[in-house]
């Protein structure tokens, strides 16, 4: 044995080279399966961690940015609250001087989707909040995008949200710039349109369509959709109007509900 | 066991450099080879069985994202840390610009070798281009690295500049 332990030390430079070249054949011309796995060792140990400190600062320069934006959004936001308040009220004192009723006044609460029905996309949804929560038949839901839909039935801890994919669900509606009416209604052949609005009226794609409090359900002034399609035909007397709903009705998930507020 | 520590540490600086820092160190394009600074880096001290396994090594990290490649990237390693480990040793380099010389032929070689990778078509554009000016560029980054290593270059001494 001694003999060999002599040679090793007297060889050891070669027989490391030697070693190290072997390993490097069975690399170049072995199996892919070693190289794959050396690859992945190495990757792991080596490599992961610094991708995940990446995508992390990545991640966290992407947030400042936004941050920044969303900062500016909030300050214009708030520029534009001031001037609407103003507008309010400047609005109030009109309506007092001409004798009308001030508009009602919403409060909006909370809820939480528990599941959702229709065959192809969401007709109807069941919410966490019920009678006990004061919620009662055919008051207006929302969400951050919009208009989602009015409340169909009531039970003591639950309700049931008709939403305006449902076709019997209407919502009396207006062009926000030219004041133009229709209906606004949804069916799985046609998707969302604007029904009954006059072949002259001035109609233009990416309006905006409001609720227009007509029909007692909807309050006004509450987001539809947009305009994404407008067809005139000589011997029709309305346009066909297609809307893209403000509500993506696939992804809904916490909703509000609208409340006129005790006077 | 702590003998090796400081080879892991390469090892984690390649995984570093060639994730984070190769993106903000390039200059139009030009990277530093770290890998090849530091196989001929440690050739110059290190014996030549530690420089042969941390070559190996070394190869291995930095061609982990070419499977197929990661036998001939840790070859030429080797074969890189061999060559230098053995010239410097006949050799006299004490003054930095020989160092900063023999480190210089390494990344040519090693840089000339990667060019290799992706074909003979376009490879003179691909030396001009981006291998000779890799080449500067790392042999700039091996100066400073020795500079400071001989102690040339000292906080105290930059503090005292300003």
């Amino acid at each position: 044995m001694n003999w060999i332990s002599n040679l090793f030390s007297k060889h050891s430079t070669n027989f490391h080279l030697s070693l190290i070249f072997f390993l490097c054949l069975s690399l170049i011309i072995g199996s892919n399966l070693l190289g794959q796995w050396s690859s992945q060792v190495s990757y792991t140990i080596f490599h992961y961690p610094f991708f995940t400190v990446r995508s992390s600062l990545e991640a966290l320069l992407e947030a400042e940015e936004e941050n920044a934006e969303l900062r500016q959004a909030l300050v214009d936001a708030s520029v534009q609250v001031t001037l609407l308040e103003e507008a309010q009220r400047e609005n109030e004192r009109f309506r007092s001087v001409l004798g009308f009723e001030p508009p009602a006044a919403y409060e909006m609460f909370p809820a939480k989707i528990i599941s959702v029905t229709g065959d192809i996309i969401p007709t109807h949804a069941v919410i966490n909040k019920g009678a006990r929560d004061s919620v009662s038949l055919h008051q207006a839901v929302i969400n951050q995008q919009g208009l989602v839909g009015r409340i169909e039935s009531v039970t003591l801890d639950f309700a049931t949200v008709q939403l305006l994919t449902d076709g019997a669900n209407r919502v009396a509606s207006r062009l926000a710039r030219s004041r133009s009416m229709g209906i606004a209604k949804h069916s799985f052949a046609t998707g969302m349109i604007l029904d009954n609005v006059p072949f002259q009226s001035e109609v233009n794609i990416g309006d905006t369509v409001l609720s227009s409090g007509l029909g007692g359900i909807y309050p006004p002034g509450l987001v539809v959709g947009s305009i994404i399609d407008v067809t005139r035909q000589e011997e029709e007397p309305f346009c066909k109007i297609a809307i893209k709903p403000a509500v993506d009705f696939t992804t809904i998930d916490e909703l509000f509900i609208l409340k006129v507020a005790a006077p | 066991m702590t003998k090796y520590l400081p080879y892991f540490f390469y090892m984690m600086l390649i995984g570093f450099h060639r994730v984070i820092l190769a993106d903000f160190t390039s200059v139009w394009g030009i990277e530093i080879n770290l890998t090849a600074l530091l196989v001929a880096a440690l050739a110059l001290y290190k014996s030549e069985i530690e420089v042969a396994w941390a070559a190996f090594a070394l190869g291995l990290v930095s061609a982990a994202s070419q499977p197929d490649l990661m036998g001939w990237h840790a070859l030429g390693l080797v074969v890189i840390s061999q060559a230098v480990s053995r010239s410097t040793k006949r050799l006299n380099l004490d003054s930095i610009w020989s160092r900063v010389g023999v480190i210089a032929a390494a990344v040519l070689v090693h840089n000339i070798f990667l060019a290799l990778f992706e074909g003979m078509s376009g490879i003179f554009e691909r030396i001009t281009v981006h291998v000779l000016p890799g080449v500067i560029y790392t042999s700039f980054a091996a100066w400073l690295f020795f500079l400071i290593k001989d102690r040339k270059i000292t906080f105290k001494k930059v503090r005292e500049i300003f």
